[in-house]
């Protein structure tokens, strides 16, 4: 059925790619974006609001007619030892307040939140965890601490003045438009340091095609507005279900981007190592914080991101194929190739 | 041994398993099943027969429990016969075929041999001496005899089928449809009898012998890895089993991987035919653990553990085309003594599958597959078997201290007689 739908965020990284699978159903629905500012390249066929989440009438002007909302719209995580925890929270949870009282002023029945699979860890390993696993008392950082407090809002407000909701949990998104997974690795490449690998490779990571998870947005909207459908008030974790081993990912990354690293000539840091260098790493950023504002410094090696990229996170997406009818419908290989294709068309 | 030894140097686990493999072994079914037959000549024949054509199973099958050895000794037997006619290929097709459709009719005949098999056949004296196998078989309980004459008609039928089929199994498998019937056929249904005659014995639940695919499955992933490892010694002999709709889309010439200037065409071969193997852990694990009789436990673990060590060795090993590629003697011994219990078989498989994912090449095109096929096997793991260990556990380190004394003195022993 067509729907007229709004996109908040419209202009973002998985925004556009939730626009393209929005066309792709070819089912005569009308797209609108709300964002804050309108790119020069903006479509004609899509009508664009320009305007803040934060304000309640910015975002009920953008929902005339609106039949559902997809709500992509997050502040940019910097990793920064000072990080700008107003403003997560103005715009993750005030502005999710927002965007869902305003449904409710215009009668709207659909709202599809992107939440992130970061909610429930600890910071330790997660092994093929599924959405039953409960938030953590303390989040990771203050970044997902405002994911976790947008999650809770949406989803309690589920039921609420005939609205129904469900948010979407991706983990490690890439594709066309990425600014931080690719772009970070291939930065990695030109460093000249894609010879060393910390750790013996052995823990899973879940990696995410953007148009993945844009997909399964639309799919959350589409089962929102079928009764029989479980979807309501769920929360759903959504990735390419195929888990590898992290540094495989990489690799394949700086194989397609001309830079092979053959096993032989790499260089395996073990933990132990790793943790040395990080903790020398930390403790030149703590002296250079010492005399530059925090906020100019970029964080390198820390203990915390080598326990990341230790730790196996995957997840399980069962939840998504049953209720959602979700599967991934751009391989890893093939998503990397779209990601390569796209920064060098740039 | 001297050679077996030293090929273990650098892994002290494997020499420690060697020695006390050698030197320690408990009092063990074999034994018993030695003093059993002492005085029965015509059995004693049989369990002859299956040292000659079996090395790797003879020791295994002796292992099982009273209840099930002679069945599975038997029924070993009359498939190695039922081959034997397979493989010949100096006999006449319309005769082979004849032979083959009707073998489960022969092992019923008293006094049946065979002496029209080739002189180069390796196992043709099991043929001519046949009226003895038959006589012991026609002395297993009904209930075997069943089982064993059931399989032995689907794959003398299945056998038939290939040889005198547009496909004929000896020149060329076209399909990976065609290939996983190949598979089953010589395999499969093997796994197939193993459980029907491990849930006629009642030393397992007759649920065992329900799930077909699993069984087919455990016999699948033996054999589709020694496929892969056998390339050389077949192409030599003029057979390929490895589906052209897998190597075909990397070459048109099967034979010429071997040259050294198609090395990348036959690594990324190589990596396509382990891809399509390890799709099947899943099953060989879920089979394994569903197991309640340690005899059988070992039985079917024991190969299973070998043929992912295998799989490991062999992947993007470019060796597999010039030689057969064989994991040491000291290996297969420490595995063995390890694949007493499912905690112990789950870490031997994650540690192959790591060892396998560590010689994954990033210029393979199949690399990210076989990724994929890595996080599979280890997410089935962490789901459907949840706490099972990583690694295999360490012995205690008093019983190492001990095995490591023993290994050095035997060493030391042997390398002094060597140069006496």
């Amino acid at each position: 059925m067509p729907e007229k739908y709004l996109v908040i965020g419209g202009n973002g990284f998985l925004g556009r790619h939730v626009l393209e699978q929005i066309r792709l159903r070819k089912d005569g629905s009308s797209i609108a974006v709300f964002d804050i500012v309108k790119p020069a390249d903006a479509p004609a066929d899509i009508k664009f609001f320009v305007g803040d989440l934060r304000k309640f009438d910015d975002v009920f002007a953008a929902l005339d007619g609106i039949t559902a909302v997809i709500h992509t719209a997050s502040p940019p995580h910097v990793n920064s030892s000072n990080p700008p925890r107003d403003l997560y929270f103005s715009i993750n949870v005030d502005g999710t307040k927002n965007v869902i009282a305003a449904c409710k002023a215009r009668g709207i029945k659909k709202l599809v939140v992107t939440s992130s699979g970061s909610v429930i860890s600890t910071g330790e390993a997660m092994v093929n965890v599924d959405e039953s696993t409960p938030y953590p008392p303390q989040a990771i950082d203050v970044y997902t601490e405002s994911k976790i407090e947008c999650e809770k809002v949406v989803l309690a407000a589920n039921g609420e003045e005939g609205l129904t909701t469900c948010t979407i949990r991706p983990s490690a998104i890439f594709g066309p438009g990425d600014r931080q997974l690719i772009p970070g690795m291939l930065e990695v490449c030109q460093k000249g340091q894609h010879r060393f690998q910390i750790g013996d490779n052995s823990s899973l990571m879940d990696f995410t095609y953007v148009g993945n998870v844009a997909y399964a947005h639309v799919l959350a909207a589409e089962k929102l507005g079928d009764v029989k459908s479980e979807a309501a008030g769920q929360a759903f974790n959504v990735t390419n279900g195929t888990p590898i081993p992290f540094w495989d990912f990489a690799s394949k990354v700086w194989f397609e981007a001309g830079d092979y690293m053959p096993n032989s000539k790499k260089i395996v840091l073990p933990y132990g190592a790793s943790v040395v260098i990080a903790y020398i790493s930390e403790t030149i950023y703590n002296i250079k914080a010492m005399f530059v504002d925090k906020s100019q410094l970029k964080e390198g090696l820390s203990r915390s991101r080598i326990k990341q990229a230790m730790s196996s996170r995957y997840f399980n997406i069962s939840k998504a194929n049953r209720i959602l009818g979700y599967e991934a419908r751009v391989g890893l290989e093939e998503g990397i190739k779209l990601s390569l294709a796209a920064i060098k068309s740039n | 041994m001297l050679d077996v030894l030293l090929a273990s140097i650098g892994h002290p686990s494997e020499l420690s398993a060697l020695i006390t493999y050698k030197f320690f072994k408990p009092e063990s079914n074999i034994n018993r099943n030695q003093k059993l037959i002492a005085n029965n000549e015509r059995k004693k024949r049989c369990y002859d027969f299956l040292d000659k054509t079996s090395r790797s199973f003879s020791a295994v099958i002796q292992e099982l429990d009273d209840e099930l050895r002679d069945a599975i000794c038997l029924f070993y037997l009359v498939l190695r016969g039922l081959d034997t006619i397979e493989d010949d290929m100096t006999l006449d097709l319309d005769r082979k075929c004849e032979l083959l459709r009707s073998f489960d009719k022969i092992i019923f005949q008293r006094g049946w041999n065979f002496k029209e098999n080739g002189p180069n056949e390796k196992d043709r004296h099991l043929l001519v001496d046949f009226q003895i196998v038959i006589e012991e078989f026609l002395e297993l309980p009904k209930k075997f005899q069943d089982v064993i004459a059931d399989i032995t008609n689907q794959m003398g039928n299945g056998m038939a089928d290939y040889a005198s089929g547009d496909h004929r199994e000896n020149t060329a498998v076209a399909t990976i449809k065609d290939f996983d019937l190949y598979c089953h056929y010589v395999a499969g249904l093997v796994g197939w009898g193993l459980s029907d005659l491990f849930a006629a014995s009642g030393l397992e639940d007759p649920s065992i012998a329900k799930d077909k695919r699993l069984s087919d499955s455990m016999g699948m992933f033996l054999q589709k890895t020694n496929i892969i490892r056998d390339y050389r010694e077949d192409l030599d002999d003029g057979r390929q089993f490895w589906p052209k709709e897998i190597w075909g889309k990397y070459t048109d010439d099967f034979a010429g991987l071997v040259k050294p200037e198609n090395a990348k065409t036959a690594q990324a071969v190589l990596s396509a035919m382990v891809l399509n193997v390890l799709e099947h852990i899943p099953d060989v694990l879920t089979y394994l653990k569903s197991l309640k009789n340690q005899s059988v436990f070992n039985f079917c673990a024991i190969p299973q553990v070998m043929a992912i060590a295998t799989l490991a060795l062999v992947f993007n090993n470019q060796d597999v085309y010039h030689r057969n590629v064989k994991i040491r003697k000291g290996t297969a011994v420490k595995l063995i003594m390890a694949s007493t219990n499912m905690d112990n078989v789950v870490a031997i498989f994650r540690e192959y599958i790591h060892v396998l994912s560590t010689k994954n090449d990033a210029a393979d095109p199949n690399f990210i597959n076989i990724s994929i096929a890595v996080g599979k096997a280890e997410q089935w793991i962490t789901t459907n078997l949840p706490d099972s260990p990583r690694t295999l556990a360490k012995r205690s380190d008093s019983s190492s201290t001990f095995i490591m004394l023993a290994v050095l003195a035997s060493l030391a022993a042997i390398i002094l007689n060597a140069y006496k």
